[in-house]
């Protein structure tokens, strides 16, 4: 996709909150990073056309606090997740969420890539 | 011979001349007999003994290292899905920088490419040095003592707990007194007892109501000894179960035997140290143990 939406990755891993910008940048993604939920409802103002790319487990505020939070202000964002394992409850809470995507650390960058090229199909269906 | 046999009677209480008959020499051979037989029984018997309380020590100390092993395997189980979370983070982050630095190189940006070579070699050595942990935690190893600074087995055990710290929003603070001697113990057994400590500091602060969640660790050197305390601003220790906080088969979790304070104070015993709590009304808990200090200088 020629100039796609910002992608904000949400991550309180340093190591891979970094190398994600990296690579979304390599293949011309524009991206802003987030070590934590807080920091990012901090600036986020709602109405801007984006995705969330967000860790589930996060000190504090964790990645699904963050998207239930973001419906009760009626700011939701499609977003995709990203874990180290999840518990049944989680599960359940995400599929009320229809996240774009769920990726399970360590994951590959095809499948990231795959559910970022289906978001962008459906952009490009409602340009259209 | 007839020396022998004068001693021995002798010995067996009973008077004996050399130059006696030979009648004589016969009719006590029963005597000297019963005596030698008394002897070789004797010997044997303290031989027994010995050799049965060297075992039944030999016993004891394998036990208490299989159950100080046990415990450990069952900690590590506990901590297995945050370490797992803990070594996916290194392995993603190389291999996204992998993929970054193809992009990057495709693009003919070398610097780009360098720039996630040695992200990528960081990482690794980051996930090496998690499975480092987890196996030295694991390792079933004869008790070996080796002259250890404190201040290296607290950070090798906070390194191996970082995510659960980190998750459990804990502030965690390392002090230690201007000395701390050196001391002469197996690092496996005292690092079971601060990871033990440390989880338990941990799970006491994971209440939602505890806002405030700081971890403080302090080192000193104390009468001879070096002196660890872990406070935590968690709920506390309930006064009724005070007294037999050490016990085997205390545990205020729904899951668990309740054997860790027990290893903890029988491995601390062991190291001719001495563990204890103060419930610290109002502010948490706080644990501690002392350890003999050693001379010399760490390796």
């Amino acid at each position: 996709m020629t100039n796609p939406p910002p992608v904000f990755i949400i991550e309180d891993e340093e190591a891979v909150r970094t190398s994600l910008a990296r690579l979304l940048r390599a293949i011309g993604v524009p991206t802003r990073t987030f070590p934590s939920a807080e920091s990012f409802l901090e600036t986020y103002g709602g109405n801007e056309e984006a995705c969330l790319l967000v860790d589930i487990r996060m000190p504090g505020m964790s990645g699904l606090d963050l998207m239930e939070e973001l419906h009760r202000r009626q700011t939701a964002l499609p977003a995709i997740v990203m874990t180290g394992h999840t518990d049944a409850q989680s599960l359940h809470r995400l599929d009320a969420l229809q996240p774009l995507g769920f990726l399970e650390k360590p994951f590959s960058v095809g499948e990231l890539k795959a559910i970022l090229e289906t978001w962008w199909s459906t952009l490009d269906r409602g340009n259209r | 011979m007839a020396t022998a046999c004068a001693a021995t009677a002798f010995l067996a209480g009973v008077s004996f001349e050399p130059s006696t008959s030979m009648q004589v020499i016969v009719a006590s051979l029963p005597l000297m007999v019963a005596y030698a037989i008394a002897v070789v029984l004797a010997s044997n018997r303290s031989g027994r003994l010995a050799r049965q309380r060297r075992l039944a020590m030999e016993q004891t100390v394998a036990l208490r290292e299989q159950l100080a092993h046990t415990a450990r395997v069952g900690t590590l189980d506990e901590m297995a899905a945050g370490l797992a979370h803990e070594l996916n983070q290194p392995l993603t982050a190389i291999h996204v920088e992998a993929s970054a630095g193809s992009e990057l190189a495709a693009a003919g940006d070398s610097d780009g490419v360098r720039e996630c070579l040695s992200r990528i070699s960081g990482q690794s050595l980051r996930a090496g040095d998690i499975v480092r942990r987890m196996r030295t935690f694991a390792r079933r190893g004869e008790f070996q003592r080796e002259l250890l600074d404190m201040g290296q087995l607290v950070n090798d055990v906070l390194a191996l707990l970082d995510h659960e710290l980190r998750l459990s929003g804990i502030n965690t603070t390392v002090s230690r007194g201007e000395y701390v001697p050196p001391v002469m113990v197996d690092r496996i057994e005292i690092q079971q007892v601060l990871v033990n400590l440390i989880r338990n500091a941990i799970e006491a602060m994971a209440k939602p109501s505890i806002a405030l969640r700081r971890l403080t660790i302090r080192m000193e050197a104390w009468h001879g000894r070096v002196r660890v305390s872990i406070s935590d601003t968690g709920g506390g220790i309930d006064p009724a179960i005070l007294g037999r906080l050490f016990h085997p088969f205390q545990s205020t979790r729904p899951t668990g035997l309740g054997l860790g304070l027990s290893i903890c104070q029988t491995l601390i015993e062991t190291h001719g140290g001495r563990i204890g709590a103060e419930p610290q009304p109002g502010r948490g808990a706080m644990f501690f143990f002392d350890l003999p200090a050693a001379g010399g200088t760490p390796s």
